[in-house]
């Protein structure tokens, strides 16, 4: 059944259009018109022109959180993505999976401060399990302020991040394994395939298109990290785990400096944005077509 | 064509439904409209000071027949960064707003958010109600801006009386002593302070108050108020302080880690001796620790220092009069009855050490009224980095302090990374 008239149509799309306007593009252009603003939230704005933008590239803090936020992608692609695929390989061949699957499947139904609240007490370098664990079994000169040494804070998150995440990936990974055509992975069994072969050489190959869509989703996911952040450790210690959520979050609800944060704000999507584009555009001049 | 049909009906309901919104929003807007309404915000203060609100509002009402009382009420640090600004800005802004004493007021005055009561203040009968002096730091050229609700003691040092006893020693009047302290309590296996400074405020409230007394209040002030570089030689001096605790090992390693919550746990459960914290640590401590036998004393006297020794750290706070309101008079009436002697003895007794004068018949537990004689000793108020100054300076100087605490910096090179921070924000 089709409308009739053209009236109709724009009824029947308003209401998505409404919202979506609201939510989505009033805040996008209202962004990017507020970042050529100065203003503190009260007074009169001023115009600032490129201002906020030339001050952002030449704030050294703001170009840090780049090279954390890097780390912390790079990190979670070993300790989210491929650790879920070894635990999606892992699950997958056993005849009884639902425990695990389940088991490691529940941090990522848990709120994620909670999760970080969590971990800020295992952590905790005075009264925290993990160096009390150290401490019990001879590794004490192990032993570390975990969230207020910058050589370990940053590392911390990942491993955090890394316990939440892996099992969100091992899901998607498991399905995609367990999608794959019997026949197939039967013939290389006949064939004299050993199981790490097989998971290696046939089933990985096989779900590549999945494992890219994973990367993409970890790699824009961790451009948007802010929660394991700001409660563990609120960019310390001196801004070593600064990211640029967390540091847009300062510099306009602590700061009150709207146009800036919205010219921050700018150009982390920017980023964003030409990230998935270059990932888009390798995969597709890299792609080989073992799709089944 | 039972599209249409349907369309028709679609069209209609549509037109029903905003029809309806329409006089909803038409009824509640001449609800809110009636001018009868008295709107006040503020940062949560916890159940039992909500109580307190609650009847001062009933006490209100049955004194101003048709009027009515709404709060704004917001998470504390919702309120203190983002959530007042947008209350100020919003549809429906409050007639009569918490806010700090210091630069914040400062700022809603300059941004024409503070209206000039003294005038109200003086007619009602409001000042009567409050002690000499009391209206100094709520006031800007001469006229009255802010009525006080509480003042905090915002930096004393908390000690354990046990582990004082143990050692033998007792409350220290200089520096020196402080350090000597120190040494025997580090002898001991205890470390001498604990803090939880992950936010930056902890350290930076205790260190501030050092930073006064080795600058002196005036130049102290004078730096905050970006009328001389944060890297001035007064505050590279007052910064090795910092930096001799930390090599000597005196701060808990893990200050900078760790919460100001999880700074008191340290205290509780005698890990550290000593927590330089405000005075809202009695309630907490009553709490959470009351077997704890636990003392105070202020700063010692830093020799070689400069300004009053005997400062004191602390922060006033109280109630704003929108001068975009056009219920000024009612809201200072409003205020009147919220600092009322009888009002007064509630607030004590929901925790609360309010400026205004109490009936006689509310009592304070002893640590809580030795804070409030530590505030009338005439000494002088140094105002603390983050509530005092621009928050943009407090938080420079305050993750200086955190990076000399952790020995990552020297005093020189961290202030001087502070002020090229500063100058070009």
């Amino acid at each position: 059944m089709k409308p009739t008239s053209r009236l109709g149509v724009f009824i029947l799309v308003a209401p998505a259009a409404l919202i979506y306007g609201f939510a989505v593009l009033l805040p996008f252009f209202g962004t990017i018109g507020l970042s050529f603003l100065r203003w503190d939230g009260y007074a009169s704005p001023t115009w600032a022109g490129f201002g906020n933008y030339t001050r952002a590239l030449s704030d050294v803090i703001f170009r840090s959180t780049f090279v954390h936020v890097g780390i912390y992608i790079v990190a979670t692609l070993i300790v989210e993505v491929l650790l879920g695929l070894l635990l999606a390989g892992f699950v997958s061949s056993l005849r009884r999976s639902a425990f695990y699957r389940v088991a490691l499947f529940i941090p990522v139904m848990l709120p994620m401060v909670v999760i970080a609240v969590l971990w800020q007490a295992i952590y905790n370098s005075d009264y925290g399990i993990l160096n009390a664990i150290l401490g019990s079994i001879g590794l004490g000169q192990w032993q570390h302020i975990w969230l207020g040494e910058t050589r370990t804070a940053l590392l911390s998150i990942c491993l955090v991040s890394g316990w939440v995440f892996s099992g969100f990936y091992m899901a998607i990974f498991s399905a995609a394994l367990n999608r794959l055509p019997n026949d197939v992975i039967e013939s290389a069994r006949l064939d004299g395939s050993g199981e790490l072969k097989l998971f290696t050489k046939i089933k990985v190959p096989m779900i590549r298109q999945v494992t890219s869509i994973a990367i993409l989703i970890c790699i824009t996911g961790g451009l948007q990290g802010f929660d394991l952040f700001y409660v563990l450790t609120n960019g310390g210690p001196y801004h070593t785990t600064e990211v640029p959520t967390t540091f847009m979050v300062k510099t306009v609800f602590r700061d009150g400096e709207f146009g800036y944060g919205s010219a921050l704000a700018v150009i982390v999507s920017i980023v964003g944005l030409l990230t998935a584009y270059l990932f888009n555009t390798w995969q597709k001049r890299t792609r080989i077509e073992v799709e089944y | 064509m039972q599209f249409k049909g349907n369309l028709q009906r679609t069209v209609i309901l549509i037109g029903v439904l905003l029809a309806s919104l329409s006089l909803t929003t038409a009824c509640s807007s001449k609800d809110s409209g009636a001018d009868k309404v008295l709107q006040v915000a503020y940062g949560s203060g916890g159940s039992d000071a909500q109580k307190t609100w609650d009847s001062i509002a009933a006490a209100f009402t049955a004194e101003n027949p048709g009027w009515k009382v709404e709060f704004q009420v917001q998470n504390d640090d919702l309120y203190e960064t983002i959530g007042l600004k947008n209350l100020l800005t919003s549809g429906n802004p409050p007639d009569v707003y918490f806010e700090w004493a210091g630069a914040r007021l400062n700022n809603k005055n300059n941004d024409g958010f503070a209206a000039d009561i003294t005038d109200l203040v003086k007619s009602t009968g409001l000042a009567d109600q409050f002690g000499n002096g009391a209206f100094n730091a709520t006031s800007i050229d001469g006229t009255i801006r802010m009525v006080p609700y509480t003042a905090d003691v915002t930096n004393v040092i908390w000690y354990n009386k046990d582990i004082f006893a143990k050692l033998g020693i007792t409350p220290p009047t200089t520096w020196s002593e402080m350090l000597a302290d120190c040494a025997k309590i580090k002898a001991s296996g205890v470390t001498p302070f604990g803090i939880g400074n992950k936010d930056l405020w902890v350290a930076g409230n205790w260190f501030g108050h050092v930073d006064s007394r080795v600058a002196g209040d005036s130049v102290y002030d004078q730096i905050l108020s970006k009328n001389k570089p944060l890297n001035s030689p007064e505050f590279v001096k007052a910064l090795q302080y910092v930096a001799d605790l930390h090599t000597a090992g005196y701060v808990n390693a893990s200050a900078n880690s760790i919460s100001d919550n999880e700074g008191y746990t340290l205290f509780y459960q005698g890990k550290v001796a000593m927590l330089p914290i405000g005075s809202w640590i009695i309630s907490n401590q009553i709490q959470d620790a009351p077997k704890l036998n636990m003392g105070w004393f202020n700063l010692p006297a830093i020799e070689g220092g400069a300004g009053d020794q005997k400062s004191i750290m602390a922060v006033t706070t109280g109630f704003i009069v929108n001068a975009k309101s056009k219920k000024q008079e009612k809201a200072v009436e409003f205020l009147k009855m919220a600092f009322s002697p009888t009002m007064v003895d509630a607030w004590i007794k929901s925790g609360t050490t309010p400026v205004a004068k109490a009936s006689g018949s509310g009592s304070l537990d002893a640590l809580s009224q030795s804070m409030i004689d530590l505030l009338n000793s005439g000494a002088t108020v140094v105002a603390p980095p983050d509530t005092g100054y621009d928050l943009k300076m407090a938080d420079a100087l305050n993750t200086a302090t955190s990076e000399v605490l952790d020995g990552v910096k020297t005093p020189q090179q961290a202030l001087d990374d502070a002020e090229a921070k500063v100058s070009k924000s």
